[in-house]
């Protein structure tokens, strides 16, 4: 076969080849690399992840142990303190104990002391207090005296005073009469008040009535006195009319003709 | 109440148990619940559950005044208040990791210790949930109170999180079990390596409802992330499911308006935890007849300040990640250069086309948030920026199957594919065969896929959004550029070959006397031949340069049939897409010389080219000028050349083509050279087809006062293909 001939035949089928092959078929290479690309593509996005989810836990964790170191300083000052307060309250208690026996041996020291200044007060006291008595006694006596001139006087004076509240008493009924009269006569000149203002009240409508009828009569005679002028005025007119006809015929030529009737 | 998981937990809520009462304050109360009983049904059933959804993991970002700004501790304070009051469960619906700044840069760990902190039950996970990453989830979950619950994402070995839990009401115990949305995405590199993936619901769930059937559950409580046709549908195939609670991804849409709660006609309902408030009280009796609903109430998170100790502690755990993301995310990346800068979908889709010199990119809507920067552009402004993060992936696409995904673009963004009405890319028609570079996200993908109903082989350039906008705004920042149109600048290079091949060869054996049988050759013969074709075209949105080789030689023993061997340069400004001015030089000769002579000839003819969908034509004026065996002077002419293309069926497609050059003759007679073809060719697959073909070659000499024709009828079985190869 010859090199034309050949070509006729070889070239379409290499062509055919290449071409039902070449485009769109992945590279066998990039579907293996896939694999691989898959995981780091993964890898890549769990890795900020990582990274900053594990800073802020360690910055939380740095912060959770600062508070944790703070609150332990804070701790160690506090036992400080308390062991402080500790001594002091041991040395108070101590001092407070001493004081305190101290305190019992001046008591009981006080109390003998006292017991006998006691008995010599009591014995002090029972002289001050017959003395007392006695006086109680004296003044009691002068009392009951006093009283006695007290009550009398206080008679006294209550019989006084039931005589001026008689007085009084009488007094007051007078002048209670008085007033009822007063009253009674005040009622009577009320009543008298009140007729008075019912013919007041009378009256005047009467003046009403009668001031009305005068007004009305007046317009009356208004009217009568108009029709009257109307009337002088028309017969005025007339005699004026009977004047000017009066006139005419007394001035009637006396060549003329006197007409027949 | 007593919730059985909480006694396989060592520490409720990630602190220790409480001391137990004194004995006094025990005696009493047992005293007072003697003297004193509650009625038995009464208190007894009635469970108070704090629903949130869509939380968005949206904590205010400065550390100072983060109590009064940050809208989740105003809801950590609710819910810790509430917890105070006696509700008995808090279960989150989902969507509660994105795409808030901080809880993407602590790939959501901060949000899984707000859930752990405040005593969250539950969380639905939905497709929010999952952009931090399925690995990442999985990380932060590990020993966490708060289960993330999801009975239809599947690994090779079954669900991988918790499907459902349990909790236990004085003797009445109550099943939650979560179903994830359809809208669910993952990473590719997480499909590759956990092969993890999202099972169907019902299956998913069924299965699920038989563990609880054999844990001897009495009621159970759906927690769903899909839509309310799906979650009906679900209720209706499992009647054991007395509640469903719908969220997260599904906040209540129903035709024009917003759905709270429907009811179905044997008494259970779902409940939508719309957008609404910022959680809601749900107040439930459950019983042996099922479970019946009380309220509903949605409410503002207005809490007053509290001294509660988990609350103090996290928000100190809070205030920490804040200061960490204002260290790292403070890297300044580039200078905005004054003004607003809005980078969005679209200036993504440019920085692929230019990065992974594609001819077009696709990308999700919202992949990126448009929010205007200012000043200098730092690492927290992407975080911000980049809502949808995957990988970027490179494929080729046929003509054809762009078309389709350019009818259905709705949800995505498309650059360098205009729309004109027709499609163009870099200003020149789609064609159906040819491949285009794409460049797309893998949510861009997985939607074209779906659209197309095919699996695309694809190169995953392990480049996330994220990592590209970032080296970019370092480098380059085409994103930020003022005009892409340097994009459609770019020279492309394509290489078609188009073969076809005759071989007949017959051997004849016969004796001297016999006579040649009816319709059987006389003599041996071989007869053979080829047309081959070579287009190499280098063209960008305004000039197209096209070389072709031609050959044409057939020949039947020692005779030559066809011998043309023929070269041809075009070039086109593409001023229109109907209109382009052309030069063309046209260089003919024979493929093996002819008794010792080798006759060649030379056209170059200017004109314009007209292109539509089924039509092409060139209409020039130039010269022809035969240059060698023999040399003459040139003859100038008019050019004509018609091309009809139409496919009949899939497979079956009809051609015309012409091309005439009439020309003025030294002694003033025309010259028409004109060369006619018919074709019908039934294609086999995407590179070979058998072709029925009418050649016609005619001239006339007007000089002379000749003409010369050649009618021929073949088949050819052809070899097609065409490479991209820049």
């Amino acid at each position: 076969m010859s090199i034309p001939k050949f070509a006729c035949v070889l070239l379409p089928a290499l062509l055919l080849c290449v071409s039902c092959t070449a485009p769109g078929r992945m590279d066998p290479r990039i579907v293996a690399n896939d694999r691989l690309s898959a995981e780091y593509s993964q890898a890549k996005k769990r890795i900020p992840l990582l990274e900053r989810e594990n800073d802020v836990l360690k910055e939380e964790n740095l912060d959770y142990r600062r508070n944790v170191r703070r609150l332990g300083v804070g701790l160690e000052e506090l036992s400080a303190g308390l062991d402080s307060l500790r001594n002091q309250v041991e040395e108070s208690r101590r001092i407070s104990e001493a004081d305190t026996c101290a305190l019992q041996e001046r008591l009981d020291w006080q109390e003998e002391a006292s017991a006998e200044q006691i008995e010599a007060l009591t014995a002090s006291h029972q002289e001050d207090l017959e003395k007392l008595q006695a006086d109680i006694r004296a003044l009691n006596e002068r009392l009951a005296g006093a009283a006695a001139d007290f009550k009398l006087r206080i008679e006294n004076i209550s019989q006084k005073n039931t005589e001026n509240q008689h007085a009084l008493l009488k007094r007051i009924g007078e002048l209670q009469r008085d007033l009822a009269a007063r009253e009674a006569e005040n009622e009577t000149l009320k009543s008298a008040v009140a007729d008075l203002s019912a013919r007041l009240d009378a009256a005047l409508r009467e003046i009403a009535e009668i001031s009305r009828s005068r007004t009305e009569l007046q317009q009356e005679l208004e009217a009568i006195k108009a029709t009257e002028a109307e009337l002088l005025k028309r017969l005025n007119e007339l005699l004026e009319e009977f004047d000017k006809q009066n006139t005419a015929r007394k001035q009637v030529p006396l060549d003329s003709k006197p007409q027949t009737d | 109440m007593r919730k059985s998981a909480h006694k396989s937990k060592a520490r409720p809520f990630g602190y220790p148990s409480r001391a137990p009462l004194p004995g006094i304050v025990l005696t009493v109360l047992i005293g007072l619940a003697v003297v004193f009983p509650c009625h038995p049904a009464a208190a007894a059933d009635r469970v108070t559950v704090v629903l949130t959804a869509n939380t968005h993991g949206a904590f205010s970002m400065e550390p100072d005044g983060q109590e009064e700004k940050g809208p989740l501790l105003s809801l950590a304070r609710s819910i810790l208040a509430e917890k105070k009051n006696g509700a008995d469960l808090v279960i989150d619906l989902g969507n509660a990791f994105y795409p808030g700044a901080l809880s993407k840069f602590s790939s959501g760990s901060v949000v899984m210790d707000f859930m752990d902190f405040f005593g969250f039950d539950a969380t639905l996970v939905s497709s929010a949930d999952l952009h931090i990453g399925f690995s990442n989830l999985e990380f932060v979950r590990k020993d966490k109170y708060t289960r993330l619950l999801s009975a239809n994402i599947v690994g090779k070995e079954g669900p991988v999180f918790t499907p459902w839990f349990e909790v236990d009401v004085r003797g009445t115990r109550i099943a939650f079990v979560g179903v994830s949305s359809a809208s669910i995405n993952f990473d590719i590199a997480e499909k590759e390596i956990y092969g993890v993936s999202l099972q169907d619901a019902r299956k998913a769930l069924e299965a699920a409802l038989e563990t609880i059937r054999r844990a001897g559950i009495d009621r159970v409580v759906l927690l769903s992330g899909l839509t309310l046709a799906e979650t009906l549908e679900l209720m209706t195939a499992f009647p054991a499911v007395d509640l469903a609670l719908s969220g997260g991804d599904y906040t209540g849409e129903l035709f024009a308006g917003k759905a709270s709660r429907i009811d179905l006609e044997d008494g259970r309902s779902v409940l939508i935890a719309g957008d609404g408030a910022d959680y809601y009280l749900l107040d439930l009796v459950a019983d042996t007849d099922g479970i019946a609903v009380r309220s509903m109430e949605g409410r503002k998170a207005a809490a007053p300040a509290t001294s509660d100790y988990r609350y103090q502690d996290f928000k100190g755990r809070l205030a920490l990640w804040k200061t960490k993301f204002r260290e790292v995310e403070n890297q300044r990346l580039a200078a905005s250069g004054g003004g607003d800068n809005v980078i969005d979908d679209n200036r993504l889709c440019r920085l692929l086309q230019d990065r992974f010199n594609s001819e077009t990119a696709i990308v999700e809507e919202g992949t990126l948030r448009a929010i205007p920067l200012k000043g200098d552009i730092r690492r927290s402004d992407l975080l911000n920026l980049v809502n949808l993060d995957y990988n970027v992936f490179t494929f080729r696409l046929t003509g054809e199957q762009l078309r389709a995904v350019g009818g259905q673009v709705e949800g995505l963004v498309v650059t360098g594919l205009e729309r004109d009405p027709d499609f163009t890319i870099q200003g020149y028609a789609l064609e159906p065969a040819r491949t285009y570079r794409v460049a797309a996200t893998q949510t861009a993908l997985e939607k074209i896929e779906r659209i197309l109903g095919t699996k695309i082989d694809y190169r995953n350039n392990w480049l996330s959004v994220k990592d590209l906008m970032a080296n970019d705004l370092q480098d380059r920042r085409v994103v930020m550029l003022p005009d892409y149109d340097y994009l459609s600048r770019r020279f492309r290079v394509t290489l078609d070959a188009y073969l076809s091949n005759i071989i007949d060869s017959s051997s004849v054996h016969r004796d001297s006397d016999i006579e040649t049988p009816v319709g059987q050759p006389r003599e041996s013969y071989s007869k053979w031949g080829l047309e081959n074709r070579i287009d190499l075209a280098i063209y960008n949105k305004y000039h197209r340069f096209l070389l072709t080789p031609y050959m044409m030689y057939v020949r039947q023993d020692d005779d030559y049939l066809h011998n043309l061997l023929r070269g041809t340069l075009l070039y086109e400004y593409n001023l229109s897409k109907t209109y382009r001015p052309y030069n063309k030089f046209q260089y003919e000769t024979v493929v093996t010389s002819m008794a010792g002579e080798r006759p060649s000839m030379l056209r170059e003819t200017a004109g314009v080219s007209y292109f539509s969908t089924y039509v092409n034509a060139k209409l020039g004026l130039g010269f022809e000028k035969e240059v060698q065996d023999p040399s003459d002077a040139p003859s100038y002419g008019l050019e004509l050349i018609l091309g009809f293309r139409y496919p009949i069926l899939k497979n079956l497609s009809y051609s015309f083509d012409m091309d005439m050059f009439d020309s003025v003759q030294s002694g003033d007679g025309w010259q028409v050279r004109s060369t006619v073809e018919n074709a019908l060719a039934i294609a086999i697959n995407a590179h070979l087809s058998f072709t029925l073909r009418h050649c016609y070659f005619f001239l006339y000499d007007g000089d002379l006062g000749s003409h010369y024709s050649n009618s021929q009828f073949l088949t050819t079985f052809d070899v097609k293909t065409g490479w991209k190869l820049w």
